[in-house]
């Protein structure tokens, strides 16, 4: 589970960037960023992280600047969402991946991780690691790049 | 039964010309932008990420609240994301407009069968919550635009017609359908979109 400092950090940065909505399937230990989301309006759970993906699309393309963030498990879901509409129609927004990381206690979890990163690496993605001070600037850089995925290493949870 | 050409141009004929519209994949968006060349830039073509279409319009409707927008899906397209009705029975309003093409057919990829015998579409959506109608005709297709609280429209269409590929690229498609929002009056300090992430 992320800590509190870490997922304020998060919120701070998506905040002090502009990312004004949230769409998610919702992950462990991240009630205070969408707690911040919910609080005007702008928080919205998707029945599957695909879904999460043409949420997101929808409001680019509407002017808004939204993020996803899920669980590394939902991965596999959204690909086909981003790959053939978001990437494919160039519609720009950022997807941060909450990973388990391969030392989860669970072991399904670990499995789901290993694999999750070297797909997330073959797709160009940046890592950001909230537990550590200053990554607001890493974030700013994957925005201003289009750099679609971030992933995010939340040691312990579960 | 209607056919679906004849079901696209009664859609098209009944709706406001300040709407927007989301349309699904294959000959369904094939159909519509065969139709639909005097107003490219309302019209969002999907070529892929079959399921996508209503969270799509959905996102497009809760950045422009005032907007309506229409979303084009087929059959199957739908049945392959159902949790799209709880999501849009959850945070849409009757400005979104789910409006499915039923064939029973997944008929771009030739013809086979998307539901069971028996099956009827029109009354899980109802379940979800959502007011939903049935046409097979276009002046129940009309009826169905014109309702201020309708929010589905399942229309029972006909196999046939394999309508010309989208030429247009999606980037093309994707940026003016953005330029067209903006110009139909959303404020906002962002870009419509930016370029393809790497």
């Amino acid at each position: 589970m992320p800590s509190e400092a870490a997922v304020d950090r998060m919120l701070s940065t998506f905040r002090e960037l502009g990312l004004d909505w949230l769409l998610t399937v919702p992950s462990t230990g991240l009630q205070r960023l969408y707690g911040s989301y919910e609080s005007i309006g702008r928080c919205l759970y998707a029945t599957r992280e695909e879904e999460a993906i043409a949420l997101a699309a929808g409001l680019r393309l509407g002017g808004a600047f939204p993020v996803v963030v899920m669980q590394q498990t939902g991965v596999g879901n959204a690909i086909n969402a981003v790959l053939s509409l978001a990437d494919a129609y160039g519609i720009g927004f950022p997807v941060v991946v909450l990973d388990r990381t391969v030392d989860d206690p669970n072991l399904v979890q670990r499995v789901s991780s290993g694999g999750t990163a070297r797909v997330l690496s073959a797709l160009g993605c940046i890592e950001i690691d909230w537990e550590l001070p200053d990554q607001a600037h890493r974030m700013r850089t994957c925005i201003e790049d289009d750099i679609r995925w971030i992933l995010c290493p939340m040691v312990g949870s579960g | 039964m209607i056919s679906r050409a004849k079901a696209i141009t009664a859609v098209l004929g009944a709706m406001d010309e300040r709407d927007f519209i989301v349309c699904a994949l294959g000959y369904l968006s094939r159909e519509l932008y065969a139709q639909t060349a005097s107003i490219r830039g309302r019209c969002l073509y999907c070529m892929g990420s079959m399921g996508s279409v209503t969270p799509t319009a959905l996102g497009v409707s809760l950045a422009n609240p005032g907007v309506r927008v229409l979303a084009l899906e087929g059959d199957g397209s739908l049945l392959m994301n159902l949790g799209a009705l709880a999501t849009l029975r959850r945070y849409g309003s009757a400005l979104t407009r789910l409006i499915v093409f039923d064939n029973g057919r997944y008929e771009s990829t030739g013809g086979q069968p998307c539901q069971p015998e028996g099956f009827e579409l029109e009354r899980v959506c109802d379940a979800a919550g959502l007011l939903t109608t049935v046409a097979r005709t276009e002046v129940q297709i009309a009826g169905f635009l014109a309702d201020p609280e309708a929010r589905v429209l399942v229309i029972k269409t006909a196999l046939g017609g394999r309508p010309p590929r989208i030429t247009q690229s999606p980037t093309a498609i994707a940026l003016a359908f953005a330029c067209e929002l903006r110009a139909a009056g959303r404020e906002g300090a962002n870009p419509p979109v930016r370029g393809r992430p790497r």
